[in-house]
């Protein structure tokens, strides 16, 4: 995909780390890991969370210091005492939190603590002239002028960039920059990185996505529990490689095995139809059976599941749990009734950050209780959930906020299965988890799905949805448009049922 | 045993240390019978600041609690009253603040106002109706019972610390014990998360809200009776000192902290904190700035922890 080729992997890197190792307390987070980052070349950093990347790059970026080991640039040992010395070697990394201020212009964001130049102070006019060089120099549309905060996540994380580059670093470090970006955004992102590789930067990218890692990254170095995996060439591996190397086991047992055995139909939406959806949806879950929701971004899915949620209110058509008709039910009522929705930003929608995991897991059940009623103690109940998940924590006392992604995401099913729910609306349910979590994830819904109850589910990746479901539904525009098992669906299929443009190619 | 070090409020380390510190400069401070008077002196403002912490911890605040306090004070002591049995008038004025609290529940769920704005409202249409129902001269008939209240004793112990005690107890049973807290802690931390957790969001919220406004209205009456006459713009300070006290026993803005153990020490350290600065001479103004930087540090403590996280 790359515009140009990139640059060959010879001579001597840039950036060459060297037994680095680093010990936070009895836990060894890194040891004796290596790295070379060349110039020209996009460099992935791949690993399942807790496997060291994050700590490698804050080595690399000055906020911790290593115990032993080398940094080595451009063939000097350097050592980083702070971010700043970082900086002034020319590290420059744009971290998941942006250092922005919300108040503030680009440009005297940009220039934040450097308003004097050597000599003098710089004139407005000169930040103003020095700001527009750099975006273009990125070919950036931005104003100077406008307010950080009126810009969109993704434009604030190219002014970020941007802050890199007036600093003129030579290395460039993004850390799951596009956790929080809209697809297009993405796509300027993405070209951004490839402008700054051609111009001999060194790149290193941890991300999650192995697509995105594969359609942009000419390297990739693999972390496993802090240890050195491998680093290979993107254009002579595979996905499936880069996946067995996370884990340690190949990609096709990430998937429980499905049951085929399915009980009565348990949700029923009959022409369904409101507000945000107002094409009617019929669709069935049965008990036992994972259904998957596929299509491209923004056709419908989270209008659809907060429609059944009872979120948005039902206007037309009925909804059917078991025996109940609950289309006119508040979600509050249908959540009492078993109705379980896992909402896809986990830190926005789904979770009491400053919370302990005990309240964190116990809000949906206690939900049902009247507000004065007493509440019992529940630390057995929460115990065992916490056990069967295979929660990462000291104790139920931990607060979620100090949780990786994936436990976190255990913690936000864990809320549901403690609540009892036999039907889970599960909006992305693996966003943002490292490979390790996943699996876990999806052996927890296959375990729940084959208790009798059943789930149906949106992600943005057709791979974990042919994986983990057993049928599919293609929603486009707000209407369900094609329904496939999952055992023959591909993802050609699902996406040219997605696609509008190859609706006549079919017929 | 760290761990439940780590979790007591600040106030509780706030409160060791001024003791030892008025253990070696103003020993006198810790005398049995000085402790009372303080006792005292802290049950109006502690039950004020116990009804603040449910707002508090529901991501909210509630400025009207001091015109709550004016409005109760104004009606106990009005002398149309005269006659008329006590609990008439305890009734109502309870009531009146469970109504005062109601409006701005209402007003800040249904109507989706901003809780600062609204409460700051509200405590001036309090303020302007007690003006028109006292005539600007406030009554001074204060039934003894609510006198007794204030200033009464059984054995040694203050009857409104008694009262503080158990509404205390009250307060922690809602917010430990009841659905309810467990609610206000959520909604508070993350009122979306607790939507989609199938919580009643606003019936919470509200709740909150009328359990302030309940709280003032009892604090307003104990102080009444301490003060056993009608006062123009009596526990006008306690907007300000409840939310001190709220943030000692380790509440945060924003929401999902706190409790009311923790604030029945915050309204201690706070007193004794206050009275101390007026032994040393330090004067109302002095006061008042302490009382600014807590919660100024408070803000930057909060806006720290929102980055750090």
């Amino acid at each position: 995909m790359n515009g140009a080729a990139p640059a060959q992997r010879q001579g001597a890197p840039l950036l060459e780390v060297r037994g680095l190792s680093k010990s936070f307390g009895a836990v060894c987070a890194l040891q004796d890991m290596q790295l070379a980052g060349h110039e020209g070349r996009i460099h992935a950093v791949m690993g399942e969370n807790g496997a060291g990347k994050s700590t490698l790059m804050k080595l690399l970026s000055g906020v911790h210091r290593p115990d032993t080991g080398t940094i080595r640039l451009r063939g000097r040992d350097v050592a980083f005492d702070q971010p700043r010395d970082a900086q002034k070697a020319g590290i420059s990394t744009v971290f998941q939190e942006f250092s922005l201020l919300a108040n503030l212009s680009v440009a005297e964001n940009l220039f934040l603590g450097r308003e004097r130049d050597r000599t003098h102070r710089l004139s407005r006019a000169e930040i103003r002239r020095h700001t527009a060089r750099a975006l273009a120099a990125l070919d950036l549309q931005i104003d100077p002028d406008i307010r950080v905060g009126a810009l969109s996540v993704g434009e604030q994380q190219m002014v970020e960039i941007a802050k890199g580059v007036l600093a003129d670093a030579s290395v460039f470090i993004f850390d799951e920059p596009t956790a929080a970006l809209a697809s297009h955004e993405v796509e300027i992102l993405f070209a951004l990185i490839r402008r700054l590789a051609s111009q001999g930067k060194v790149i290193f990218y941890i991300s999650h996505r192995l697509s995105e890692v594969f359609t942009l990254c000419d390297d990739i170095t693999i972390l496993k529990d802090g240890r050195f995996v491998t680093c290979v060439d993107t254009a002579t591996t595979t996905v499936d490689a880069v996946i067995q190397g996370m884990v340690g086991r190949p990609i096709e047992e990430l998937f429980e095995p499905r049951t085929g055995l399915f009980g009565p139909v348990l949700l029923r939406a009959d022409v369904l139809a409101g507000d945000a959806s107002p094409h009617p949806v019929s669709l069935e879950l049965r008990e036992g059976e994972i259904v998957g929701i596929a299509g491209l971004e923004g056709q419908g899915q989270q209008a659809l599941m907060r429609l059944l949620a009872g979120f948005q209110p039902a206007l037309a058509g009925s909804l059917t749990l078991g025996a109940d008709r609950i289309e006119a039910a508040s979600a509050r009522a249908r959540m009492a009734k078993g109705i379980g929705f896992v909402p896809e930003s986990r830190k926005d929608d789904g979770l009491f950050l400053s919370l302990d995991i005990s309240a964190n897991m116990a809000s949906a059940e206690l939900a049902r209780r009247p507000l004065l009623s007493w509440v019992p103690h529940m630390g057995a109940q929460i115990d065992a959930v916490m056990h069967q998940l295979g929660v990462k924590a000291p104790d139920a006392w931990t607060r979620v906020i100090d949780l990786s992604g994936g436990n976190q995401q255990k913690v936000v099913l864990g809320r549901w299965l403690h609540a009892g729910a036999s039907v889970l609306l599960c909006e992305e349910p693996t966003r943002g988890v490292d490979v390790g979590a996943k699996r876990e994830i999806y052996r927890q819904l296959r375990s729940f799905a084959a208790q009798g109850r059943s789930i149906l589910v949106t992600s943005r990746e057709l791979p974990e949805l042919i994986g983990l479901c057993d049928r599919l539904l293609v929603i486009r525009s707000g209407r369900i448009v094609a329904e496939m098992a999952a055992e023959i669906a591909t993802e050609d299929a699902l996406l040219r049922a997605a696609l509008p443009s190859f609706e006549s190619d079919a017929a | 045993m760290s761990a439940v070090l780590r979790m007591l409020p600040p106030a509780f380390w706030g409160l060791s240390l001024v003791c030892v510190f008025a253990a070696f400069t103003q020993p006198q401070f810790l005398s049995l019978s000085f402790l009372m008077i303080l006792l005292r002196q802290a049950a109006p403002l502690g039950l004020v600041a116990l009804g603040q912490t449910f707002v508090i911890a529901n991501r909210s605040l509630d400025l009207s609690v001091g015109a709550t306090i004016a409005l109760v004070n104004l009606i106990v002591a009005h002398a149309m009253w005269k006659g008329y049995p006590p609990s008439i008038l305890i009734f109502l004025a309870l009531g009146t603040g469970v109504v005062i609290g109601l409006t701005n529940g209402v007003l800040v769920t249904v109507l989706r106002g901003s809780a600062v704005v609204v409460t700051l409202g509200t405590a001036a249409i309090i303020t302007g109706l007690g003006f028109l129902y006292s005539g600007g001269a406030p009554g001074s008939s204060v039934p003894e019972v609510i006198k007794w209240l204030g200033r009464g004793r059984i054995g040694v112990v203050p009857v409104s610390g008694l009262v503080w005690l158990t509404f205390g107890i009250v307060a922690w049973v809602l917010l430990r014990r009841l659905a309810l807290g467990r609610y206000i802690f959520a909604a508070g931390d993350n009122p979306s998360a607790a939507t989609y957790s199938g919580i009643p969001v606003n019936r919470t919220l509200l709740v909150s809200h009328v359990l302030s406004g309940f709280f003032a209205a009892l604090g307003g009456l104990v102080l009444t009776g301490l003060v056993g006459t009608g006062a123009l713009n009596l526990g006008a300070d306690y907007v300000l000192s409840s939310i001190v006290a709220v943030i000692l026993g380790g509440a945060v803005f924003g929401g999902g902290a706190g409790g009311a153990v923790g604030t029945m020490l915050g309204t201690a350290l706070l007193v004794m904190v206050l009275n101390l600065l007026t032994v040393f001479g330090v004067d109302e103004p002095g006061k008042l700035i302490v009382q600014g930087l807590v919660i100024a540090a408070a803000a930057i403590l909060y806006q720290q922890g929102r980055r750090g996280g």
